[in-house]
């Protein structure tokens, strides 16, 4: 279990993290019971249980660090890398194929129930521990403590024992050392950052969070801070500040009045900085308490509040809204894409209509599309959106490369194409457009829309960051 | 040396399909517990934890009962049960708690109590794990192939369980039940009922999988229009007084993730299945012949009609599924056939006949044209002979009469004085007989323009036309009424054919025979144009005249009885195929225009959302056909108006159009025709979807039944994006 929550966990957070990796990562280690079952029966010698053993050992003790450390090495244009991938799941399938051969080669000397509750009472203790464990590096001692646990059981020889609990150890004592120059690699390497500094890297129960800073570039302008989670980007200080300028200070200042606002997911707080600024009374709803805590505290350039100007509150939003008796002016939903089934249902018709439920009669909600309006995932999510609010409004930026949807729950939207146009005119220096309610429709009237029962979109998205060849037109 | 042995095929299949199911299980748990219950990570720790405490306490009990097993004497060993461990309470125990997870977070999302659940089906599927990984490998010869076995069918079904969730997520649940369904049915004795329920999951899937490309009947349209809007409908129309637990049954697909207009077709899809599989078991019962059961479960599935029927969501495969369940089961009670049901003849009277009374209430509760089994009993009563036998037939007929009365009785009467309003003896009656007073179907063949016995012999042919189109559909340019030698020629043979069966065969078969010309002759009176009329008639038929052919023939006769059968399915097979072909090929316009990503079995709801789409918001529209207006509410957030029904009252609508309360409740207009004048004053867009040609109007045509639509008021024209530079 240990094995494969950290093995599932660093893999995701380095293959660009979408729900397809995720599954694959998932699957090869579900792959290595299957093989280890298969030759438990052929490598019964010592000595070639030993060699599998070694190898095992020596891939588990290096994981923790070898994912993102192999990907920086060997990426390609992409920012990821089908070798790396490949040499990883076969690493995998050796480490999980070696602890599922222990099983059957045990259970012929003894009933195999017994063994099983064993087996199975030893995977809740390691759920136990990693739900409660207060930090990652915490769990990763428990980790490779179990490897010297297991040759100590396996091998009953002192020496060996010791040879391994000192590698464990070792690994242990220099993993934070190990895993800031494998992040420093992974970064310069795979996203293109000069001279990186990790400022921050958490492991959250959610997701692996980094801060990474570039190398200043003059004196004059600050250096470019980014936020990743998993390994993705969420939030770049310099070309992506337009987004939550987009997202919720347009908006925000074209709105006649100004009230209650809430922003879905926290980020950099830049959307709730923008809306604070402006007058609003904003509540933050971020299911990821550790992003919330990191993103407050490095990019206080980018959000400029204190703390306590806005109400934070840790929570999935779609369980937030469903008990949450308040209405709002103003909901910004500046949510990751839909990359994994999680964040789609985030961008369902059904979300949408929960959205809808809690806005003000002149109320707005303004959404991303993660795509152009008529892109494969950006006409999915304004079809959803379209069956759930009453008039839309598609702004699509040329200098953000996206486009952002604008809607009203009931009747008319406060401000009209010709005022949003205007708006957009004064932040994006190469432009832009702006679809009224009837062209929005018309352009995604084919569309299918994401919705909880057809999340084909999060495939779509998911094959499209997966290391593998393009073809020209893609 | 001797090769170490090795696990059975079924064993194998076992063991890998059960891992396959495991996995299935585990996601869409998973998912739901995800859409229900939100993405906190709470929730994926509680449902592995109490998955795994689940497997713990599953091998546990299991270890602790064959210790016990183990201390009996050797002489006196525990009772060896026909049932694999954990397939006969605690398999199908994990399914229903499934079942109710889904239905209960669909219905109170975010409620701790549905989250509850969830995690309770995910401990009981572990401990399900946990006792099948202890059990089998005591009868496996090597642990490791049985790991192996199961892991491989694990990394199958994750990898195909997430791949249906991201695709089409619905099938997922559909899979993961059918395959925990098939393998608690796999763990217990089933004799005469395995092949019955293969041939019944396979008419089943296909049903579900090849639906008929075309237009919806009003029974399908209205089921999913009140599953989309509850709002609109008031307890009366959810328990419709034709077929009060219909909709309520088709409920659960909806909460499923099944598109409405799906989730009639599928429960229909399902309960054909059903069907199938019983009229499978009665042919044997009948003919003693399997090949006689497989032919009734052929033609059966290839009905053009009743897929057809099925497949839009008509509600007359439930109704059959009820109602022929309870009348199989009550001749198997009264020992006037075998149906060879494991562990039914082996019940107490008390509880076969306890248990044929609810199912005759909820018969009648699911459709009221199921009331007519009381007839059958009655005459059951009244005609069994010897007269020693009669009086237990009297004793039971009236017991089970009795307590389906006691049971259904109180529901129907709180109907309609509850929700109905009835107030009078008069107005219940009123109540449930809606469609005969309201003139729209009830017509008598005395009362028709041709009087006297010509009218009764045209009668008779307009319904032999609605049972041949139940089987072999209609085709374009075929005549609308059968000619007179047809019929009778059909109608000879079939005499022909039965009149052996009838006179020396089982006394079920003229019980039978009984319910179908029951039923036929109500379709005499009663919407006798329509197939969906004759439907239960043609289903018992077909199982009689199978039966027919291949009762106890000489052997020399044998092969004539095969090769009528083999050459009526072959015919039946190619126009079926056909008639699906075309019925494809028709839709073919729609979706060229609209070039959807998975095509549709609906075009027209297709085309209404692109019509939906390209209209302005305020447009009004009008449609000359309302059930056109249903796929707008189901689809779309648009009400169209029914041009019919305009300034008309609900008296008038009721009386002239023949309305029922909840066709009312979805078509009544909303506006007049003095609003909509002033609406084309104003210059609001107003728009007309009609069939009917009108030369001089501003017009598109659209690629489905000759279908236009009309520009009654000219569009303002559509804002074109305001560019920057």
């Amino acid at each position: 279990m240990l094995i494969q929550y950290v093995a599932a966990r660093e893999l995701s957070s380095t293959l660009f993290s979408t729900e397809l990796v995720v599954i694959g990562a998932t699957v090869v280690t579900l792959l290595g019971p299957s093989v280890g079952y298969a030759l438990s029966g052929r490598v019964r010698s010592i000595g070639r249980l030993a060699g599998w053993g070694a190898a095992a050992l020596l891939i588990q003790l290096a994981l923790p660090v070898a994912a993102r450390a192999l990907t920086g090495a060997l990426c390609d244009a992409t920012g990821t890398s089908l070798t790396a991938a490949l040499l990883l799941g076969g690493g995998l399938i050796v480490l999980c194929g070696f602890y599922a051969t222990l099983l059957p080669l045990r259970a012929e000397k003894v009933a195999l129930p017994r063994l099983y509750i064993c087996e199975l009472l030893g995977a809740l203790l390691a759920l136990l521990l990693i739900r409660f464990c207060p930090s990652w590096q915490l769990t990763l001692w428990a980790y490779y403590a179990l490897a010297a646990a297991a040759a100590h059981l396996l091998l009953r020889q002192a020496a060996l024992t010791v040879l391994v609990a000192g590698l464990a150890l070792a690994a242990a004592v220099f993993y934070p050392r190990l895993d800031a120059r494998a992040a420093r690699l992974y970064y310069a390497r795979c996203r293109g950052h000069a001279a990186p500094t990790v400022l921050a890297a958490a492991y959250s129960p959610y997701q692996r969070i980094d801060v990474v800073q570039d190398a200043p570039a003059d004196n004059t302008a600050p250096p470019q801070r980014t936020l990743y989670l998993d390994g993705v980007a969420h939030f770049q200080s310099g070309e992506l500040t337009l987004f939550p300028q987009l997202l919720a200070q347009l908006p925000g200042r074209l709105m006649p009045t100004r009230g209650p606002a809430l922003v879905a997911g926290s980020g950099s707080f830049s959307a709730a900085g923008h809306l604070q600024r402006l007058g609003y009374s904003v509540t933050v709803v971020e299911l990821d308490e550790k992003v919330a805590q990191l993103g407050f505290a490095f990019f206080t350039d980018a959000h400029k509040l204190r703390p306590g100007q806005v109400q934070v509150v840790t929570d999935d939003i779609r369980r937030f809204l469903s008990h949450t008796k308040e209405r709002y002016q103003l909901i910004v939903l500046d949510v990751p894409a839909p990359y994994h089934l999680q964040t789609a249902l985030l961008h369902t018709a059904s979300f949408y209509r929960l959205v809808a439920a809690h806005l003000l009669p002149d109320g707005v909600a303004a959404l991303s599309l993660c795509d152009d309006l008529d892109g494969p995932i950006g006409s999915s999510i304004a079809a959803a959106a379209a069956q759930s609010f009453s008039e839309l409004q598609v702004l699509a930026s040329e200098a953000l490369g996206l486009s952002i949807l604008y809607a009203s729950a009931q009747g008319a939207l406060p401000f009209s194409a010709a005022a949003t146009a205007a708006a957009l005119a004064e932040c994006d220096s190469l432009g832009g457009q702006v679809y009224g309610d009837t062209n929005t429709r018309s352009i995604i009237r084919t569309a299918q829309p994401l919705s909880e029962y057809d999340l084909s979109g999060v495939l779509a998205l998911s094959r499209q960051s997966l290391p593998l060849p393009r073809s020209r037109s893609e | 040396m001797t090769a170490a042995p090795r696990p059975s095929l079924s064993q194998r299949a076992e063991a890998l399909l059960t891992g396959m199911w495991l996995a299935l299980w585990q996601v869409a748990l998973a998912a739901t517990l995800l859409r229900t219950s939100g993405a906190t990570v709470q929730s994926f720790f509680a449902l592995t934890a109490t998955w795994l405490s689940g497997g713990v306490l599953g091998a546990r009990w299991l270890l602790a009962r064959t210790a016990k097993d183990a201390a009996l004497p050797e002489k006196d060993p525990a009772p060896r049960s026909e049932y694999k461990v954990g397939t006969r309470l605690l398999l199908p125990a994990v399914l229903l708690l499934g079942i109710g997870a889904k239905g209960l977070g669909a219905a109170a999302p975010f409620s701790p109590v549905a989250a509850g659940v969830i995690l309770a089906a995910g401990a009981a599927a572990g401990a399900y794990a946990g006792i099948f990984i202890a059990d089998r490998s005591r009868g496996w010869p090597d642990v490791a192939r049985l790991l192996l076995a199961e892991n491989n069918g694990f990394v199958l079904g994750y990898a195909g369980a997430f791949a249906l969730l991201l695709w089409w997520a619905p099938w997922l649940d559909a899979l993961a039940l059918g395959v925990g369904i098939g393998l608690a049915l796999s763990g217990r004795p089933l004799g005469a009922l395995r092949p019955a329920l293969g041939l019944g999951a396979a008419a089943a899937l296909y049903y579900l999988l090849r639906p008929f490309v075309g237009d919806r009947g009003w029974d399908g349209l209205m089921t999913a229009t009140v599953l989309t809007h509850p709002d609109w409908v008031t307890t009366r129309e959810l328990l419709f007084f034709a077929h009060p637990l219909v909709i309520p049954l088709t409920a659960p697909l909806f909460w499923l993730g099944l598109p409405p207009l799906y989730a009639a077709a599928a429960r229909e899809a399902l309960c054909a299945g059903g069907v199938v599989a019983l009229g499978y078991l009665a042919t044997v019962a009948l003919s003693h012949s399997r090949r006689a059961g497989i032919l009734t479960a052929a033609i059966l599935t290839l009905a053009v009609g009743r897929w057809h029927l099925a497949t839009c969501g008509e509600e007359k495969e439930a109704a059959m599924l009820f109602g022929a369940g309870f009348l199989f089961l009550y001749l198997d009670h009264r020992e006037l056939w075998d149906l060879q049901l494991p562990a039914w003849r082996t019940r107490s009277p008390v509880f076969r006949r306890t248990f044929l009374s609810v199912l005759l209430a909820l018969s009648v509760a699911v459709h009221l044209v199921n009331a007519a089994l009381g007839v059958v009993i009655a005459a059951d009563m009244v005609l069994t002979r010897p007269a020693t036998y009669r009086r237990a037939a009297l004793r039971e007929g009236l017991l089970l009469l009795g307590g389906a009365a006691i049971l259904a009785g109180p529901f129907f009467l709180w109907l309609a004085v509850g929700p109905g309003g009835a107030r009078t003896a008069k107005e219940v009656l009123g109540y449930f007989f809606e469609y005969h007073l309201s003139g729209e179907f009830l017509s008598l063949p005395w009362q028709s323009e041709t009087a006297g016995p010509a009218g009764l012999g045209e009668r008779a042919l307009v319904v032999y036309t609605s049972a041949r189109e139940w089987l072999l559909g209609s085709a374009p340019g075929a005549a609308s009424i059968a000619s007179a030698g047809e019929s009778i020629l059909v109608v000879a043979l079939a005499a022909a054919l039965l009149t052996p069966l009838l006179r020396r065969g089982s006394p079920a078969a003229i019980r039978l025979l009984g319910w179908a010309l029951l039923v036929l002759g109500h379709a005499c009176i009663f919407d006798s144009g329509n197939p969906e009329s004759v439907a239960p008639s043609m289903t018992l038929l077909v199982i009689l005249g199978s039966a027919g052919l291949f009762r106890p023939l000489r052997s020399r006769w044998r092969w004539l009885g095969t090769f009528i059968a083999a050459a009526a399915l072959v015919g039946l097979a190619a126009r079926h195929f056909s008639q699906e072909r075309a019925a494809r090929q028709r839709a073919q316009g729609v979706r060229s225009l609209i070039e959807p990503a998975v095509p549709s079995s609906v075009p027209l709801a297709d085309l209404c959302q692109l019509i939906d789409a390209e209209l302005p918001r305020e447009a009004l529209l009008l449609v000359s056909d309302r059930l056109h207006a249903s796929y707008f509410h189901i689809y779309t957030r648009r009400r169209p108006l029914v041009t019919d029904y305009l300034d008309a009252s609900p008296e008038v609508l009721r009386q002239r159009f023949a309305l029922t309360s909840l066709s009312l409740r979805v078509y009544r207009p909303a506006l007049d025709s003095a609003a909509i004048a002033a609406a084309i004053q104003a210059g609001r867009p107003v728009y007309l979807l009609s069939s009917e040609p009108r030369p001089d109007v501003p017009q598109r045509e659209l690629p489905w039944d000759d279908l236009h639509l009309y520009a009654l008021s000219p569009a303002p024209p559509a804002a074109p994006s305001t560019a920057l530079p």
